[in-house]
């Protein structure tokens, strides 16, 4: 343990391990980046990390709409950034998870330029001090908000979705992630396996084959993401539903751990997807 | 018709609908929604002209010393009268009509002080910071200038909006606010004095934000995602929607924030 001194005056004892800091980006807007911090987040502090996410859309706020914290936000990561207050103020707690899933919220009043690379780095390696998991929601686009996201970020998770125009940026994202040195791991979202078996939909391993990323999760389009979204409810936290368990995967195989992927689609899928996995 | 209600001495429990072993239920569930906030309450019960079962009367007072709600008083007709000197409470007399004083908290808000403690040190350090940085960021207000024989406005000036604010959209204002239209959610209004809606409050509204605590509130309509005076901070609860909208005034009592019905002063 040892003191550390942060960016507003105050001092914490931190561990001396640092916790993991993750951006989840996508380029295209829409394609669940939000949806997707929440419930790895949550399924991260299932399997009882400490998790801290980090809304960095700033001024078009939303990660706290889907955690259902709206309400109880004081102080946000721009007044964080300004020493207009403690970071621990800053930081709301999710009473499902006792003391293991805490939300550092964006300023909806302000603009992306309202932080800074050099601000949201400090707060970041602040926050990695104090948890295992730092999940950076990164607003769409290459510019301005993502430098900022991305600025914080060790590492980055990728979200597409089966599409040309999401995996066209998508791509674009992963060279400039390339750019900046950061691993880069994959979530396919919103497939629809009968879709893509008529072959109206990419598959899986078409998208893995243009982006060439390790592959850590595979998420069904399902209406129950759209209900649980709306309701402040991630639907990691639906237990024994196939979501739930699928987020459950993805957090095994940030944790490092080797999983079968859930089948959503009898035969061959499966097989391939292992070859993209292995290439 | 709340069972509970929050007043300015405690809180009030109204079990005339029903027999109070019907109630127990839904008494436990509203209790069990908010623990903390109860901590410490004082409870005045009242009932119609029957007295209840005593052994429903012993439950209920084993399930408010669990929140550590304490029995103060009973009302009702004569038979309450026999029961609270039987009960060893105070007999306060028949059950209030109309309730014109009554102050409820919520169904705009609740103080949950035990969920903002960093928050609210943070907001009482501003008084202190005040001084150095205004909080005024807002262009001259529009407000008209006072005509001759109007007396000339020594407090600090109003800023009048005309318009719904939109999510994302801000005033801060050194003085009071007044909004012709709706605030939506994600919206913001920060001033030092009072804020006045006329319209739906729906967004944060924080007035007296250089900490004073005698600021109030006030909107047609008074939902808001969050609510602050001073340093307290009151959040809506969960799942409540009111079909019926009145004007409804907040202020600072004992320490936390209560919302009353507006009664306009005679």
């Amino acid at each position: 343990m040892a003191w550390h001194k942060t960016i507003d005056g105050a001092a914490y004892e931190v561990s001396g391990e640092m916790g993991r800091r993750i951006v989840v980006t996508s380029g295209k807007g829409g394609v669940g980046k939000t949806t997707t911090t929440a419930n790895v987040g949550c399924a991260l502090a299932s399997r009882g990390h400490k998790v801290v996410l980090v809304d960095a859309d700033i001024g078009l706020r939303n990660l706290d709409l889907v955690l259902g914290l709206e309400k109880r936000i004081v102080f946000d990561v721009v007044e964080v950034a300004e020493g207009r207050c403690a970071l621990r103020s800053a930081l709301i707690k999710d009473k499902r998870f006792e003391d293991r899933l805490w939300l550092l919220p964006a300023a909806q009043t302000r603009d992306k330029e309202a932080l800074d690379e050099v601000q949201m780095e400090a707060i970041t390696r602040e926050l990695a001090g104090m948890a295992d998991y730092v999940l950076i929601d990164c607003p769409a686009g290459i510019e301005h908000g993502f430098r900022n996201a991305v600025a914080g970020a060790d590492e980055a998770l990728l979200v597409t979705t089966p599409e040309v125009s999401a995996i066209r940026d998508a791509d674009r994202i992963v060279g400039k992630l390339g750019e900046r040195g950061l691993p880069t791991r994959l979530i396919v979202n919103r497939i629809r396996p009968e879709l893509v078996k008529a072959g109206d939909m990419l598959s899986v391993e078409d998208v893995c084959g243009v982006l060439g990323l390790e592959l850590v999760g595979i998420v069904p389009d399902d209406e129950d993401v759209i209900d649980t979204t709306n309701r402040g409810e991630p639907a990691a936290l639906a237990e024994g539903t196939r979501l739930a368990a699928i987020y459950a995967k993805v957090a095994r195989r940030l944790d490092g751990e080797v999983v079968p992927f859930t089948n959503l689609e009898p035969q061959s899928l499966l097989g391939r997807l292992w070859g993209a996995l292995a290439g | 018709m709340p069972i509970v209600r929050g007043t300015r001495n405690g809180l009030e429990f109204d079990l005339f609908a029903a027999p109070l072993a019907e109630l127990l239920p839904e008494i436990r569930e509203k209790l069990a929604a908010s623990p903390e906030f109860y901590h410490g309450a004082s409870a005045v019960f009242s009932f119609g002209d029957a007295a209840p079962g005593d052994g429903a009367f012993d439950q209920l007072l084993t399930l408010l010393a669990e929140y550590r709600i304490q029995g103060a008083g009973v009302r009702g007709g004569p038979a309450i009268a026999e029961f609270a000197a039987r009960a060893s409470l105070a007999y306060l007399g028949p059950v209030a009509k109309g309730g014109g004083k009554v102050h409820h908290l919520s169904h705009g808000a609740r103080s949950v002080d035990a969920d903002f403690a960093g928050a609210r040190a943070d907001l009482a350090r501003r008084r202190l910071r005040a001084v150095r940085e205004p909080v005024t960021e807002a262009a001259p207000s529009p407000v008209r200038p006072a005509k001759d024989g109007e007396p000339a406005s020594e407090a600090a000036p109003t800023r009048l909006q005309r318009g719904t604010l939109r999510g994302g959209q801000a005033i801060r204002q050194r003085g009071s606010i007044v909004v012709l239209g709706d605030v939506n959610p994600g919206a913001e209004l920060v001033a030092t004095g009072d804020i006045v809606v006329v319209g739906s409050l729906r967004g944060i509204a924080h007035a007296g934000a250089q900490g004073d605590a005698s600021a109030c509130v006030f909107a047609l309509d008074l939902s808001p995602t969050q609510l602050r005076i001073g340093p307290h901070i009151a959040a809506a609860p969960e799942g409540e929607r009111r079909r019926n909208p009145a004007p409804e005034l907040a202020r600072v009592e004992d320490g936390r924030i209560v919302i009353a019905p507006y009664t306009p002063p005679r």
